[in-house]
């Protein structure tokens, strides 16, 4: 006779249940639950971090996809400039909306001027223009909007669609640009939690944000758009062909000179 | 004028025109519209807080086919900058200026007869629609607008045509070769996977099915058709198979028609037909319409799918249950009871300290013999013939095969089993090893069937056939599971004598006859569903039915494998890593004695294994 062969004991008896137990749990999972498992989509790759309002952007643009007939290429430079500018945390990178006549035209600017280019107070005899980067990407060729393709009449094909003017200050003999970690944090947070804030808290935040910013008296079109302006073109590598275009401003004009303007005559047949 | 006048006239004319013929080359833009409009961020919120892009990328129109039709063409309002607030839409029903394509299509070209089509067809929007379904409805962008229409970077069109300019310069034949390629590049691109999410970008939105009113079958579509072997095929980077389109366009991709129209390429009456269509399955006959093509484990499905459906699920937790805790009652069991050490090779007999009555025959007077006999490492017993060696050997590689190009397809989600279908080539090179496989599966289950007939035969000759000694299940079987589990309890003090096929290896062998009848039958189904519908009995239910088995069943299959099969014969206490019956077809003493304690007694009553209690009771130990 064996020693090791015993009556029931309560220990086998407990093992007994714990093992019918973890049979039926295993055994429903993998006969009901798995099903469940396998219907899941596939888990999406995690986007790049943006501020608000480009994801905004980006989510409506998505929407529209299929409401604008002309089709785009990425705009690399919106995703680049997300989280480099305390402005475009909250602001939407197509801020100018109160001007139903010429907002789309002052919207074009956001992709070649940073907004402290028109929006900050500043003396211009102490600043000067110049191009920033925010990404580590090196481009080999000049900042897009610089040169014209005279094939096409269209801006050149450059590998540098992140650049913008924006203006620089000097500091101890070096010039600088006006940019600031701390208030795009600040901006991050007020986005975050702007909510649960009453409107005096938000009323002292905003205010904060916006110092030396000018809303009402900034850089008009004129102060740029022609020669000698306060950017000096050829200086920031713009091409003749596109100084030329630049300092005529025919839109400009067209806007501040007439109520209307009527395609010419010639075109009048396709009207009929 | 003088002639030097002339040619100076002429010199000064060709400087001045150069630079516009050489612009009107590249661009239709008379009125310079892209002076504004090639602006990225040309954009602008409405007063509803909609953003409203006017960018035109002129690079991308200048490749699309509309580059030769002007700004105003389309947007024939426009006639003053800035735009009046809200532009017409424009009207793809119009007839177009360009005078050279004139020639070809024999007068000015228009897109009207496709926009009748589509204006008729389920999508177009009809003058009785409520104005929130009619907005629902996709105009020509929406589908024009998508991925799918993307040219390809990949044809070199302009590569080619460089060629034929060598020796065709005229210019009429550049335009005809864009044009014409033109079209060949958008369809190259359409792939069936972006049709797919084109139409599910509205088909599977729950807001726009709440709009429309659409709920069962028709809310799970897109949900139902992903549970295909059509989607999956495509999910997993296949061509070759039905999209949304192939079914549903019929003739046209503009008139797709409600199913219940007896024009529409749905309708019962013209399924067979439109899956006759395009070779995909060429003999298919009217019988086909009783195929689900959107079956999916969870539509409604009638009935007797349903209650078959349940109780194939009721049958794989019982399996699973039972064999889990069979698993679990005999590690425990094992473990408690010190029958084996966990590695194999490592086991050292326990020394027999007891007695035996005195006599000649001590066969079974010695309670767990197994526990004092010695094992030759190669096996000690003969249990299977060559045949069966090959047979396991052939189930065992097709097995595992069709696993690999199987279940990925049934778990067509994971990440893994992408992975897994990339590695070995692809989806088609994956399906044709998969049918391959599943003949060489099914020649080794005849080629079983033929070795049990004829050994049988045999054995019923020689006077040796004896049941007992076979798969075949008998009371005995219950009553030592009973008897097993009251050993592993501790309730019993030796196992229950069993003979030369256990209880376990009953189950293993009954549930593998099962799958292989099942997989076998329901892989034909998959194979060629244009033939079996028109055998099969009541297609309707058995049809559908064998095509949800097949996953069903290679599921269960797949868990008892991994799960039981490698459990008993590599991990179990005392079975690790292996034996070799499964090369020699020897099975080891211990085992034998433990497990298959009768089949024992017969091998020494035939002088094919000696008896082990004779020698302990001489004192001495097992021969190995």
């Amino acid at each position: 006779m064996d020693n090791n062969e015993k009556k029931p004991t309560a220990e086998a008896i407990i093992v007994f249940i714990i093992i019918l137990c973890l049979s039926a749990l295993l055994s429903g999972y993998l006969t009901f639950r798995v099903q469940f498992e396998r219907r899941k989509e596939p888990p999406e790759t995690k986007t790049k971090e943006m501020s608000f309002q480009t994801m905004r952007i980006k989510e409506q643009e998505y929407k529209q996809k299929h409401e604008h007939f002309h089709q785009v290429t990425e705009d690399i430079n919106l995703e680049a400039w997300a989280d480099k500018s305390t402005c475009l945390i909250c602001h939407s990178p197509y801020p100018h909306g109160k001007n139903t006549k010429a907002k789309a035209i002052m919207n074009l600017h956001t992709e070649f001027l940073t907004c402290q280019s028109c929006h900050l107070k500043y003396d211009h005899a102490k600043i000067k223009f110049g191009w920033i980067n925010p990404t580590n990407f090196k481009p080999q060729g000049k900042p897009y909007g610089t040169a014209i393709d005279t094939a096409s009449g269209l801006f050149a094909e450059t590998d540098d669609h992140y650049s913008k003017l924006t203006p620089l200050v000097r500091i101890g003999g070096t010039w600088e640009i006006m940019r600031s970690d701390e208030g795009i944090a600040e901006a991050k947070e007020y986005m975050k939690k702007q909510d649960s804030l009453s409107s005096e808290q938000k009323k002292e935040i905003v205010d904060g944000l916006h110092t030396g910013t000018e809303l009402k008296e900034f850089i008009k079109c004129s102060e740029c758009h022609t020669s000698g302006g306060i950017m000096n073109f050829k200086e920031l590598g713009f091409e003749p062909t596109r100084i030329n275009q630049l300092v005529k401003m025919e839109i400009g004009g067209m806007l501040t000179n007439y109520d209307v303007f009527y395609f010419p005559q010639v075109f009048e047949e396709k009207f009929k | 004028m003088n002639y030097r006048k002339l040619v100076l006239l002429c010199s000064a004319a060709c400087l001045i025109l150069l630079p516009m013929l050489c612009s009107l080359s590249f661009a239709r833009d008379p009125e310079n519209c892209l002076f504004c409009h090639k602006y990225r961020r040309l954009r602008g919120y409405d007063e509803k807080g909609v953003l409203h892009n006017y960018y035109v990328d002129a690079k991308l129109h200048n490749e699309s086919i509309h580059r030769d039709v002007t700004c105003i063409d389309c947007h024939t309002d426009i006639d003053q900058v800035p735009h009046k607030g809200t532009a017409q839409r424009v009207d793809c029903a119009k007839e177009c200026h360009i005078d050279k394509w004139k020639l070809m299509s024999g007068g000015p070209f228009s897109h009207k007869e496709v926009a009748e089509n589509y204006q008729n067809s389920i999508h177009g929007a009809k003058p009785g629609d409520r104005p929130e379904i009619a907005q629902l409805k996709p105009d020509c962008k929406y589908c024009h607008m998508d991925d799918v229409y993307e040219v390809s970077e990949e044809v070199p069109s302009d590569k080619v045509l460089q060629r034929c300019m060598n020796c065709h310069k005229e210019k009429g034949l550049k335009d005809l070769f864009i044009h014409i390629f033109h079209r060949f590049k958008r369809k190259h691109v359409r792939k069936p996977l972006e049709i797919v999410e084109l139409c599910s970008g509205c088909h599977a939105d729950k807001d726009f099915q709440n709009v429309m009113g659409f709920t069962g079958a028709r809310a799970e579509v897109v949900d139902t058709y992903k549970e295909t072997i059509h989607y999956r095929i495509l999910q997993m980077g296949g061509q070759d198979t039905a999209d949304c389109t192939n079914c549903h366009a019929g003739n046209t991709i503009h008139s797709i028609l409600p199913a219940s129209d007896p024009k529409s390429s749905v309708h019962p009456e013209n399924r067979f037909r439109t899956c006759q269509a395009e070779g995909c399955h060429p003999q298919a006959s009217n019988k086909i319409s009783d195929i689900d093509s959107h079956l999916s484990k969870d539509k409604d499905k009638g009935l007797e799918i349903t209650l078959i459906e349940l109780a194939m699920e009721g049958v794989m937790w019982f399996t699973l249950f039972f064999l889990f805790t069979l698993m679990g009652m005999e590690t425990y069991g094992r473990l408690r009871n010190q029958d084996a050490r966990f590695f194999r090779w490592r086991r050292v007999p326990k020394k027999f300290t007891g007695t035996v009555p005195p006599g000649e025959n001590h066969i079974g007077q010695i309670p767990n013999l197994h526990r004092y006999v010695d094992f030759k490492p190669k096996g000690d017993y003969p249990r299977y013939s060559l045949h069966i060696v090959i047979n396991h050997f052939a189930v065992g590689i097709t097995f595992t095969v069709a696993v690999a190009t199987g279940l990925p397809l049934y778990f067509h989600n994971s990440a893994i089993s992408h992975e897994v279908i990339n590695m070995m080539g692809g989806i088609d090179v994956t399906r044709i090893i998969h049918r391959i496989n599943a003949a060489l599966f099914t020649l080794n289950g005849v080629y079983h069937l033929l070795v049990l007939a004829f050994g049988t035969l045999k054995k019923m000759l020689n006077g040796t056939f004896d049941i007992r000694r076979t798969q075949f299940p008998l009371l005995k079987d219950a009553k030592d599971i009973f008897f097993d589990i009251r050993y592993f309890l501790g309730m019993e003090q030796a196992r229950p004598r069993m003979e030369k096929f256990m209880y376990k290896q009953k189950i293993h062998y009954l549930a593998n006859i099962w799958g292989t009848c099942v997989l076998t039958l329901s892989g034909v189904c998959l194979l060629f569903p244009e033939t079996m519908v028109t055998y099969l009995p009541n297609p309707k239910v058995s049809f559908n039915l064998l095509r949800l088995l097949h996953a069903d069943e290679s599921v269960l299959a797949f868990l008892v494998i991994t799960l039981w099969h490698l459990y008993n014969v590599h991990i179990a206490p005392g079975r690790f890593p292996l034996q070799w019956a499964f090369w020699n077809g020897r099975i080891n003493k211990d085992h034998q004695i433990e497990e298959h304690f009768l089949e024992y007694e017969r091998q020494v009553e035939e002088g094919i294994a000696e008896c082990e209690e004779d020698k302990l009771a001489k004192g001495g130990r097992g021969n190995g």
